[in-house]
């Protein structure tokens, strides 16, 4: 049954009409995933390969040699956009956003990812640190906060529908047998991070006097997977507007704070790539965020000094983590909130049901994706030996796929730096932020002990 | 209550994704309300609350079916 709303000409002209397969990002991500995972099988199987479109620069040394590149690979380039342009269009056209505004803003975005992209391939950029996605979120960061990021830009700014249509892309390059290997730790150490730093966050911020609501939203914020956590749990407790908004502006600067601090800290003290993805995946609060800063630490593979591991292990690891270990029990914590809040907390004259269905409607869709991604080409590497793997599906399957996420990435870094406005984040004073700090301060410590001691071998492994 | 005097069904509450984005800022930066996680949830604007679409009050008032599709 089509729910009608208020007809809004910048956004949505209605929801509910069509589909539910068709009115989230989280399918919207499925569909271009795996769409494309089955276009670069189909061109396997037909003796081509994708990998044509999935042009990335290269290294070089001076500027002409760069600009020989894109001159050589202008085609592939343009066809590369208009590809994306028409996948993601799509999707954000099904989602309410005008193409009309939605593509030349998207133009934009593209060109200076290109720049980025190019200035990461720098042979001198990890001298002076410019991993390209600390680089996207600084520069992002800078021009939102300073001159201000044009209106008419800002319709492609969908960090979230670019992280999740990137995280199943990188599916394709996770074995099922890796995901069951490793999930099962990944679960047991974010369940045992998630329960303890919401404890902690939830008995400071009652102890300081918070409303239970708002604790319960910043404690979800800290402990499950960030923005999404404040307001799945704001919603599952009806927390007041402001208590979202707080919640989600201490998520945002602890979040981008730690986008920086995590790959610095986890480079003085050497870790190995794959237990880096690991803590960062325990300790970081948004996907889009803890992706920043996990591929900016696997850059450091091979090009720091005492980094051990591969590139993707941080990454993979991260996933692993963040995904698998804590973003697909939000369903759970918003139904159980929500049960406590309407039985055991003061009354605000809403009343509200629960159900266990809410599970699987909150559900975080993307991850099945990510999961078919595994599966389609875990089945496809099954009836190849590691040296034909190596020799064929690498270069032509897999490697293709890998360029493509890390494109859907590179539009994720530099969305978040443009997007995010911290004159617009909303203070609630200081007890809030003290709250949600005791439960930072818990989550990283208890993160690393973990993920370096713990699971640190085990970690450790998943980079070799 | 039924589901008609559901917050789904009144005046007062808003769940277009576009309008939770403008109403709680800073959530489209590392969120969004075009998830699944977000399921159904709005904002109600007699109560200035962020609310489940099942959930109801006694100020429920129905949608006025002049802006149906």
């Amino acid at each position: 049954m089509a729910e009608i709303v208020e007809r809004n000409p910048n956004a949505l002209r209605r929801e509910g009409t069509g589909s539910a397969l068709t009115r989230t990002e989280d399918w919207w991500a499925i569909w271009i995933g795996i769409g494309l995972i089955v276009l670069a099988v189909g061109l396997l199987a037909a003796g081509s390969s994708l990998k044509w479109l999935a042009v990335a620069p290269q290294k070089w040394t001076h500027l002409s040699e760069l600009a020989v590149q894109l001159r050589k690979h202008a085609t592939q380039y343009l066809a590369l956009f208009a590809l994306w342009s028409v996948l993601l269009g799509i999707g954000a056209n099904a989602l309410g956003h005008r193409p009309a505004r939605f593509l030349p803003a998207f133009a934009l975005l593209f060109v200076v990812c290109l720049l980025l992209y190019a200035l990461g391939q720098w042979d001198q950029a990890a001298h002076y640190n410019l991993e390209p996605p600390l680089v996207a979120l600084a520069l992002g960061l800078a021009i939102s906060n300073t001159v201000g990021t044009p209106r008419w830009a800002e319709p492609a700014l969908r960090v979230e529908f670019y992280v999740k249509t990137g995280i199943v892309l990188l599916g394709a390059s996770l074995p099922l047998t890796l995901i069951a290997w490793a999930g099962s730790v990944a679960i047991v150490q974010a369940a045992i991070v998630s329960l303890v730093t919401f404890g902690t966050i939830y008995f400071v911020a009652v102890r300081l006097g918070l409303d239970r609501r708002l604790a319960a939203t910043l404690g979800t914020g800290g402990a499950v997977c960030g923005v999404s956590g404040a307001i799945a749990a704001g919603g599952a407790v009806g927390a007041r507007k402001e208590q979202v908004s707080i919640a989600i502006s201490l998520v945002i600067f602890w979040a981008v704070l730690t986008i920086f601090l995590l790959p610095l800290a986890a480079r003085g003290l050497q870790l190995p790539t794959g237990v880096a993805g690991a803590w960062i995946g325990t300790s970081e609060f948004a996907d889009a965020a803890g992706l920043a800063a996990a591929q900016a630490y696997g850059g450091y593979a091979g090009q720091v000094p005492g980094i051990s591991g591969t590139p993707e292990a941080a990454v993979n690891a991260f996933t692993l983590m963040k995904v698998i270990g804590r973003d697909v029990w939000i369903g759970v914590w918003a139904f159980v909130l929500s049960i406590i809040a309407a039985t055991r907390w003061e009354a605000t004259g809403i009343q509200s049901r629960s159900s266990p269905g809410e599970i699987w409607r909150r559900f975080p869709k993307f991850v099945l994706g990510f999961l078919v991604a595994s599966a389609i080409i875990t089945v496809i590497c099954s009836g190849y030996t590691y040296a034909d793997y190596k020799k064929v599906l690498q270069p032509a399957l897999v490697a293709p796929l890998q360029g493509l996420r890390v494109w859907a990435f590179t539009f994720t870094f530099l969305s978040i730096g443009l997007s995010t406005r911290f004159r617009e984040l909303l203070s609630g004073g200081p007890k809030p932020f003290y709250a949600f700090a005791a439960g930072v301060a818990v989550n990283i410590v208890l993160g690393f002990l973990l993920s370096t001691q713990l699971f640190g071998d085990f970690w450790a492994r998943l980079g070799q | 209550m039924s589901i008609a005097d559901s917050c789904a069904k009144c005046r007062h509450f808003r769940n277009d994704p576009a309008q939770i984005e403008a109403g709680l800022p800073g959530l489209r930066s590392l969120g969004s309300a075009y998830g699944s996680v977000r399921g159904t949830d709005g904002l109600c604007e007699r109560h200035q609350r962020y609310l489940r679409a099942s959930s109801y009050c006694p100020a429920h008032e129905p949608r006025p079916a002049a802006v149906a599709a």
